[in-house]
């Protein structure tokens, strides 16, 4: 029995649209990025070394020690998300990083685990991440200190 | 009309002398035209609706906290579709859009008033993952996914095995044979599998050139995410901050990775070769996994490569083949 015409137009005409957009990022400069139609950039640039910068908040506790603060103290069980927000505050200037850093400490206020801290640190580091594992683990330089806040009363 | 047939063009159904020789072009693409578009079953269709609708959803479900917390994460970069908007959505838009997208979800996986839910939910998760996707953090666990639901919803994925197809069979009408109408979308399915992984290793080459390969940049990259993980005070992989202090490792590691994404295509060639590939596929990524605490799921489920095989043939599905 023939077959419509219509019923070969649809699949063809579906089929190169979204393989056209998958591989529409091949015409844009490689490090541009989209969703759902991604160049795939992550791990690809050249990255000569490991320094590693990182932005990340850390928290006072009463005994005077500091504790890193996990990616939910930054409202977000992701990683990378949490590690984006850092690095956007910090980006942004001192206003974002004292407005980051007073969410920051709100929900650190509440954190059973984090019970006492008496405030909240921004701060940027740069670390040498293939002599950190090897057990050289100061940072490369002196941490800039992005922002400092008080942990509001529970 | 059935896989390897092709249509024909019936000279003596119109009366002319004799078949019109075909040009080399006709032929190369009417045989394309059968690869792409195969007599196969409803039932392997179904199957990979049921699997990743059912993946779709529950991803949803268990991101639902965070997806409700883009309310307040700020940092707004729209991305794809979200640079329509001038800002971020209310809080009660952000709040609402995972929930349609979780009940039109659960309608996709059952295949219920699939002609309306296939598409609106492969639009609603378009949607709701773009905007989680714009603030600043592109997952690229997300993509293949999004790309699978799109191709499903537009085809006819709830023939059978769904709500729409008992409800069909109570009306009488007889079970769907076979047909293009159920090949091409598991085609193009594999299609944009092979797709995804072949751009993941050109952008490597466009931006690092083969040297990717043959440096440390691996090695660079493993120690720098892990670090990064360690003081964020989330999973890192201890193997690989072992692994980072023995650097004749990761040459060849980069160098199987980068063949695997680009020799992706080879896995359209035939079912044997496609097993192959998707295992070295699956390895590859159970690999970041343990040296990079990177969890891809969707291919670790196996579900990025389940168009490449008959599905429908796996125990999971026993009870519905019974139940034709």
């Amino acid at each position: 029995m023939a077959e419509p015409r219509s019923a070969a137009a649809f699949p063809w005409l579906l089929g190169l649209v979204l393989l056209g957009l998958m591989l529409s990022p091949l015409t844009r400069p490689p490090s541009q990025d989209s969703f759902p139609f991604s160049s795939y950039p992550m791990f690809a640039h050249g990255r000569k070394n490991a320094e590693t910068a990182v932005d990340r908040a850390v928290a006072h506790l009463p005994d005077g020690s500091v504790a890193m603060l996990p990616p939910r103290a930054l409202g977000t069980d992701e990683v990378l998300q949490a590690a984006t927000t850092l690095g956007t505050a910090v980006r942004r200037g001192k206003r974002a990083s004292a407005r980051l850093c007073a969410q920051i400490a709100a929900r650190v206020a509440r954190d059973p685990a984090f019970a006492g801290a008496t405030a909240v640190e921004l701060l940027s580091e740069r670390y040498d991440a293939i002599a950190y594992f090897a057990g050289d683990t100061a940072p490369l330089d002196k941490p800039t200190r992005r922002a400092h806040c008080k942990v509001p009363p529970p | 009309m059935t896989e390897g047939q092709a249509p024909k063009t019936m000279p003596e159904a119109t009366g002319s002398p004799g078949p019109v020789p075909e040009g080399s072009f006709v032929r190369a693409a009417r045989a394309i035209d059968r690869w792409y578009r195969p007599a196969l079953p409803p039932e392997r269709l179904a199957a990979l609706r049921i699997l990743v609708g059912a993946f779709s959803t529950v991803y949803l479900a268990i991101r639902t906290p965070q997806l409700f917390g883009l309310a307040t994460l700020g940092g707004f970069r729209p991305t794809g579709l979200a640079t329509l908007l001038s800002g971020p959505l209310p809080d009660a838009v952000v709040v609402a859009q995972p929930l349609v997208a979780l009940a039109l979800g659960v309608a996709f996986t059952l295949g219920l008033a699939y002609r309306v839910t296939g598409p609106a939910f492969a639009l609603a998760l378009v949607w709701v993952l773009t905007y989680r996707n714009s603030f600043g953090m592109i997952f690229h666990t997300e993509n293949l996914t999004v790309a699978h639901v799109l191709v499903l919803g537009c085809s006819r994925a709830a023939d059978v095995w769904s709500l729409d197809a008992r409800r069909a069979a109570r009306r009488g009408r007889p079970a769907p044979a076979p047909s293009p109408a159920h090949g091409w979308p598991v085609r193009l399915l594999a299609l944009v599998t092979v797709a995804a992984y072949l751009l993941a290793g050109l952008a490597k080459l466009r931006l690092s050139g083969l040297t990717w390969a043959a440096s440390d940049l691996l090695r660079n990259y493993i120690a720098y995410d892990n670090l990064r993980k360690l003081l964020l005070a989330d999973w890192y992989s201890p193997l690989g901050a072992w692994l980072v202090g023995h650097a004749w490792i990761f040459p060849p590691l980069a160098f199987a990775s980068l063949l695997i994404e680009l020799l992706a295509p080879l896995a359209l060639v035939g079912p044997r070769v496609a097993r192959v590939w998707s295992w070295l596929a699956w390895s590859f990524h159970a690999g970041v996994l343990a040296i990079m605490a990177i969890f891809f799921p969707y291919p670790l489920l196996g579900l990025a490569f389940a168009p490449l095989f008959e599905v429908e043939k796996l125990p999971l599905f026993r009870r519905l083949r019974r139940a034709r």
